[in-house]
């Protein structure tokens, strides 16, 4: 099944406040997610995982990542404040008990060396403990717009909609008949 | 009509309405539509550009079920509309999101369908919300009758009688909307992916050309209705009546969160008009002939007000005190000197301080009307190619953060979030058909577990709270690690910082909001009129009503149709 970003960007943030993220996390996060699949990642899988892991431990690796991007925010003028590289992290299983990421500063304007540059960020596949900066643009830049849509599976997608659907209010006959402020039946 | 506008914007300041004043529920809950709506920009763009009507396809049978195809063919590109034409029974006809039923299902398709897209269409698009489109459709929409009028005029229709122009007006349309969705939504294409196409961009193009073909094929659909009645006597609808029939909309609460969801998108719908505004309160000699044009439409748009009935008793009130004001106003005109300095922004000053918010807004709008020259580019800036993906700075100062929270969420910081009423309701989705509802979060068991983030005053008054525990020199970096639950009300507050529209200054939640106030300040951006709330989160509008159908459509009727002539006699 082939989703729209809209679509994606949707189920992402539903499924996490599902799963109990506070809402700015859930913005994040989904924004994360669509930059990932528009350029070729499995962000559904990787959904997926930030799913089936412990908000906290997801928190935990929000605050390395942000502790570092606060370090040099004076730097860089606090523009390095992106959760994508968390779902980066949650892709690769980084162990929490490793020591904290290592973020070096080259000089401005930045961007991350490493596998994937989406605009002035990047991840690498790979298991990452060090992300570094430099000013040198990467050959392999990938333009947001070349996917427009998001493939996922049948399982997946129902594994996801299980998180969302916890967002639903159960429907009530109080709810059906007050909630949306209309009769059932409109015959003029 | 159109002017040649040579006056220059003079040295005078005319400074723009305030958010203060602007954005409070009751002023936005009193917008009518203007020249910068939606569909009146789409009007102006197809006239101009010259776009082609067709009717490609009308396999209607007799049961008035079947598909219809029409296509607009602009240069290099065609956008067609497919219709699916159904027999549904009265007990299957809701205009709640629950539905699942429609009298006419429609799609607008990017191109001209093929036999094997329309056949694809068929098994997807009357199922709305339960189908699916693909990236060649670009909007989903549905479509229920007006029950009293179609059979009456069928019927008058059938036996080669017109029908009575008062029962015509009396509802104004023969089909009303149900949604109009875009952007994505049920597989359709994202409008991110057709954004840089001039002709959509600006807002919600794509949603306005729907509607307005959807109203060719319904006029099409009733003229058969009548044919295969009484396909020996009936007659075709005289072509007043059809220009006199919009299509309705009839609208929930669906629509409000959006205003609420698109806080940029907002600021540039409500920049652009109070822009186009202070440009003309700051003319010091408007040219003559706009003077004139902006008394004709003065008498004009009383047609429009006599002709706008609402039962509901908030809307009545409203409309009383607009009939009230507009005698006033129309006296003040009448005597009113346009050689004086700067007339426009006299009159306005005036009006604010004797009228009320719903002829003052009239009056906006009326203001606006005459000087297309001068105001209509501002309709490039009402798009965001942003929106959604704002990223917090991290690095601003608690100092500074809570320096502007206090300024622009002053009114937010007054409220007593200790007194029940004004945190009584909660906004959720449903798990039926996920429609949007609001509910009472101290009756309804539980709803506060599934309460959306459309209160943006209390939690900005919650983060303040926590803020202030914190010492300026502090970044609010470190205030989110330790405070993650504000992470969506900062994003917000930074947005809102530099986009002095991009905020309702009301509380969403108090006992007392009025939604509807929400839908129709989106709902005169569309560029809708005649406003009849069914209950105060609940309205019935009216859109085209008036309008050149695509056949007549020119440069000269494009603009000059929203206050009919009649009303000048």
């Amino acid at each position: 099944m082939n989703l729209s970003k809209s679509e994606f960007t949707s189920l992402c943030k539903r499924s996490l406040r599902g799963k109990g993220h506070h809402w700015g996390i859930c913005e994040d996060l989904s924004n994360a997610l669509l930059a990932l699949a528009l350029n070729g990642f499995p962000a559904p899988n990787i959904l997926l995982e930030a799913l089936n892991t412990e908000n906290s431990k997801l928190i935990q690796i929000f605050n390395i990542v942000d502790a570092k991007a606060y370090e040099t925010s004076n730097k860089i003028n606090g523009t390095f404040y992106d959760p994508i590289l968390i779902l980066g992290l949650i892709s690769v299983h980084r162990d929490l008990k490793m020591p904290s990421l290592e973020v070096s500063l080259d000089n401005e304007p930045f961007i991350l060396v490493d596998d994937l540059i989406i605009g002035d960020r990047s991840y690498s596949r790979k298991k990452i403990n060090t992300i570094s900066f430099c000013t040198e643009k990467h050959n392999n830049t990938i333009k947001d717009d070349f996917v427009t849509r998001v493939a996922i599976d049948e399982t997946t997608l129902k594994a996801i909609d299980y998180w969302s659907k916890l967002t639903y209010a159960p429907s009530t006959e109080q709810s059906r008949n007050l909630g949306a402020g209309s009769e059932i039946s409109d015959n003029d | 009509m159109t002017l040649n506008f040579d006056d220059k914007i003079s040295e005078f300041d005319v400074t723009l309405r305030p958010p203060e004043k602007v954005m409070r529920l009751s002023r936005l809950g009193s917008f009518h539509q203007s020249r910068l709506s939606f569909l009146r920009i789409l009007l102006r763009r197809i006239s101009a550009e010259k776009w082609k009507f067709s009717r490609k396809i009308f396999e209607i049978g007799d049961d008035c079920s079947g598909t219809a195809v029409y296509t607009y063919q602009l240069s290099g590109r065609a956008y067609s509309l497919i219709a699916f034409a159904h027999k549904i029974s009265d007990d299957e006809r809701s205009d709640r999101v629950i539905a699942t039923k429609w009298d006419s299902t429609f799609t607008l398709f990017d191109g001209i369908p093929s036999k094997k897209d329309i056949n694809r269409l068929k098994h997807n698009v009357p199922n709305q919300e339960a189908g699916r489109v693909s990236e060649k459709e670009i909007t989903l929409s549905r479509a229920n009758k007006s029950v009293r009028l179609w059979d009456y005029v069928v019927n008058c229709l059938s036996n080669g009688q017109q029908p009575d122009i008062q029962e015509i007006e009396k509802v104004g349309y023969m089909m009303r909307t149900t949604a109009v969705y875009g952007s994505g939504k049920f597989g359709a294409v994202d409008y991110t992916e057709i954004s840089n196409r001039p002709e959509f961009g600006t807002p919600f193009q794509a949603e306005m050309l729907t509607v307005y073909m959807i109203r060719a094929f319904v006029i099409d659909l009733l003229q058969h209705a009548a044919k295969v009645k009484n396909p020996n006597k009936y007659v075709q609808l005289d072509s007043k009546f059809c220009e006199m029939l919009g299509v309705g909309n009839s609208t929930g609460l669906g629509m409000a969160p959006f205003l609420i969801n698109h806080p940029q998108l907002l600021n540039n719908w409500i920049s652009a008009k109070e822009k186009a505004l202070a440009r003309i309160r700051g003319l010091n000699e408007p040219k003559k002939a706009c003077i004139e044009l902006f008394k004709n439409y003065i008498k004009r748009s009383n047609y429009l007000i006599e002709s706008w009935n609402s039962k509901h008793e908030l809307q009545a009130l409203k409309l009383d005190g607009l009939r009230r004001d507009k005698i006033i106003l129309d006296n003040y005109v009448e005597k009113f000197n346009f050689n004086s300095s700067y007339p426009f922004n006299t009159l306005y000053e005036w009006a604010e301080q004797t009228l009320g918010e719903e002829a003052q807004e009239l009056l906006v709008s009326l203001i606006l009307e005459p000087f297309g020259e001068l105001i209509d580019d501002l309709s490039h800036g009402m798009s965001d190619a942003k929106q959604f993906t704002t990223k917090i700075n991290g690095s601003m100062l608690v100092g500074e953060f809570r320096k502007k929270t206090e300024k622009h969420y002053a009114y937010a910081l007054k409220i007593n979030w200790n007194n029940s009423k004004n945190n009584e309701l909660a906004w959720y989705v449903s798990e039926e058909k996920l429609e949007p509802r609001l509910g009472n979060r101290f009756k309804e068991e539980g709803i506060e577990f599934y309460e959306q983030p459309l209160q943006p005053s209390r939690d900005v008054a919650r983060m303040h709270l926590d803020l202030s525990k914190w010492e300026n020199n502090k970044s609010i970096a470190e205030f989110l690690m330790k405070h993650p639950e504000h992470r969506h009300i900062i994003r917000r507050c930074q947005i809102i910082f530099n986009n002095p529209y991009a905020e309702i200054q009301d509380n969403t939640i108090s006992s007392d909001v009025i939604p509807i106030d929400l839908l129709r300040a989106k709902l005169s951006f569309f560029g809708a009129f005649h406003f009849d709330p069914r209950s105060d989160r609940w309205v019935r509008i009216n859109m085209f009503k008036g309008a050149p159908l695509p056949q007549t459509l020119d440069n000269e009727n494009c603009d000059n149709w929203t206050y009919p002539e009649q009303s000048a006699t």
